[in-house]
């Protein structure tokens, strides 16, 4: 029997009253010997967070295709959860780490759906396929020689670590990727990584600053260093 | 007259992302004519966006081939995008992470979605309100697992012990060669088997998994994931010490399954592993 509360088990009220940690605390000890008492601590775990787990997979950005679908998400968060209650540390709110399995779940979801060229996440569009190419794009683009290829793998390589030592957390690296590469202004980066426009500013004027370090660190001084054979400008 | 520019700052960005009107962007460009920093720092923009572009290039082309798979390798997993989300200090570990995601969409949609969801747990308290009970469909994939093999303590012999699969580990890294030579010693002077059983090294150690020779014994495959081994000659020597078998199916780990030997012979059950046949074993005996 799955979920069921067992005549004898614990008592429902008491355990509408525990806390988080004291409830989980039980739910682990059941776990050992009394699977009907466990399944009745995660029942009443579940019952608080169950809310929380279907808002964060329905209001994601993304759709999910009829033979996965949001529900599926659900269930197999909930499962991960029953799993990974054991790793809670107890350093954050319970609310959190259950949000971490949950997104966790989605975006393993997301990137296994988004694979299935029929299926497209952005649109919850069947058929859609890619977006469309432009005419520039079905023009064989020239091969580059195998001293060119080289050189952009340096040239790479070189932007990969500039990268990894200026960005210091996640915030630098997508501020980077939207607001400097992509062209996106900062009310658009805040509201879509859930920060103000102020970090996204204030991130952007330190990027810059450690940008500058970093080059004068590595002895680069000019611009003709970076750009290479990209530009077909030689140092 | 141009407005002078003291280090453009963030319009320096803007510039790059066509969000100035045209006397800011002239001035900005007057400004890295005569300033070398901000000229290379525009450089770096440059570059990061031509990057960005051939990416975004390479992965419609990849998307559009029929039957391509994406290469997942190139993207972190979910657990390495987690970690870099939720972390608090700078990890060297996390550099990685950090460098690809700057220029990776996917990727960085993809925080998007654990910054939306630390939102709104960071908002959320559970009350009656919220309230709703597990439905039946919840409790189906918690049930398959505790009811299948997956949710059971292994049996005793099957327990890892990893200080011993490391010594045996150890061992063949450090005297593979020697035990190599010493097994195709013993496998070319032993009879030949009685039956179509194979002959198989069995690698005799002391406690601490010090190399003391081998000992060549009969192997029969019982039935799909069952094998036993046995003394060709009905050896009683090695009864009552653990025989260990180090298997590798080529999933990562190395697998160590012990069993005892009796009447000169131990079974190995290895069909909890999908009765797939391992691509790799080596056997030990450890004894005094």
């Amino acid at each position: 029997m799955s979920g069921t509360q067992s005549s004898g088990g614990l008592d429902q009220s008491s355990l509408d009253e525990m806390g988080d940690e004291e409830l989980v605390d039980l739910f682990l000890a059941s776990s050992k010997n009394d699977r009907s008492a466990a399944h009745q601590c995660f029942e009443a775990i579940v019952a608080r967070y169950k809310w929380l787990i279907d808002h964060v997979v329905r209001s994601s950005r993304f759709r999910f295709p009829p033979w996965d679908s949001a529900d599926d998400v659900n269930s197999r968060a909930v499962f991960k959860v029953y799993r990974g209650l054991a790793s809670w540390r107890r350093q954050g709110k319970l609310s959190s780490f259950i949000a971490r399995i949950v997104t966790s779940e989605m975006i393993d979801t997301i990137r296994r759906v988004g694979r299935d060229k029929s299926w497209d996440c952005n649109t919850g569009v069947a058929g859609a396929g890619s977006e469309r190419s432009s005419p520039m794009d079905s023009v064989a683009a020239q091969s580059p020689t195998p001293e060119a290829q080289a050189e952009i793998s340096e040239q790479r390589s070189m932007v990969a670590r500039l990268l990894a030592d200026v960005c210091q957390d996640w915030k630098d690296s997508v501020i980077i990727n939207e607001y400097v590469i992509g062209g996106r202004g900062a009310k658009e980066v805040a509201q879509k990584y859930e920060i103000s426009e102020d970090v996204v500013y204030q991130r952007a004027r330190r990027l810059r600053v450690r940008l500058l370090k970093w080059l004068a660190d590595h002895g680069i001084h000019s611009s003709a260093q970076l750009l290479g054979p990209m530009t077909g400008i030689r140092a | 007259m141009t407005e002078e520019l003291q280090h453009p700052d963030n319009e320096l960005f803007d510039h790059f992302n066509g969000a100035l009107g045209p006397e800011r962007g002239r001035a900005v460009e007057d400004h890295l004519a005569a300033c070398s920093d901000c000229a290379s720092v525009a450089a770096v923009v440059r570059r990061l966006k031509e990057q960005a572009e051939q990416s975004r290039l390479a992965d419609r082309e990849s998307r559009d081939q029929a039957r391509k798979e994406p290469d997942v390798d190139a993207h972190p997993d979910v657990g390495t995008l987690a970690s870099f989300f939720y972390r608090k200090e700078d990890d060297a570990n996390n550099q990685a992470t950090a460098a690809h995601v700057a220029v990776c969409c996917d990727c960085s949609d993809m925080l998007a979605e654990y910054a939306r969801a630390d939102r709104i747990a960071s908002l959320y308290s559970p009350s009656e309100a919220t309230c709703a009970p597990m439905g039946e469909t919840d409790w189906t994939l918690i049930d398959e697992w505790e009811n299948s093999s997956f949710g059971r303590l292994k049996p005793e012999s099957e327990a890892p012990d990893r200080k011993l699969l490391d010594k045996l580990l150890n061992l063949l890294k450090d005297r593979g060669t020697h035990i190599y030579e010493a097994a195709h010693h013993a496998l070319k002077n032993a009879p030949p088997s009685a039956g179509s059983e194979e002959l198989v090294p069995v690698i005799l150690v002391n406690r601490d998994a010090e190399f003391r020779g081998v000992e060549v014994f009969e192997k029969t495959l019982n039935r799909p994931g069952v094998e036993t081994l046995k003394h060709p000659r009905g050896s009683r020597r090695f009864d009552n010490n653990l025989l260990h078998a180090l298997f590798d199916f080529r999933t990562g780990d190395q697998i160590l399954l012990s069993n005892s030997v009796k009447l000169g012979a131990a079974r190995i059950d290895y069909s909890n592993f999908g009765n797939v046949r391992p691509s790799a074993a080596n056997y030990f005996i450890m004894a005094d």
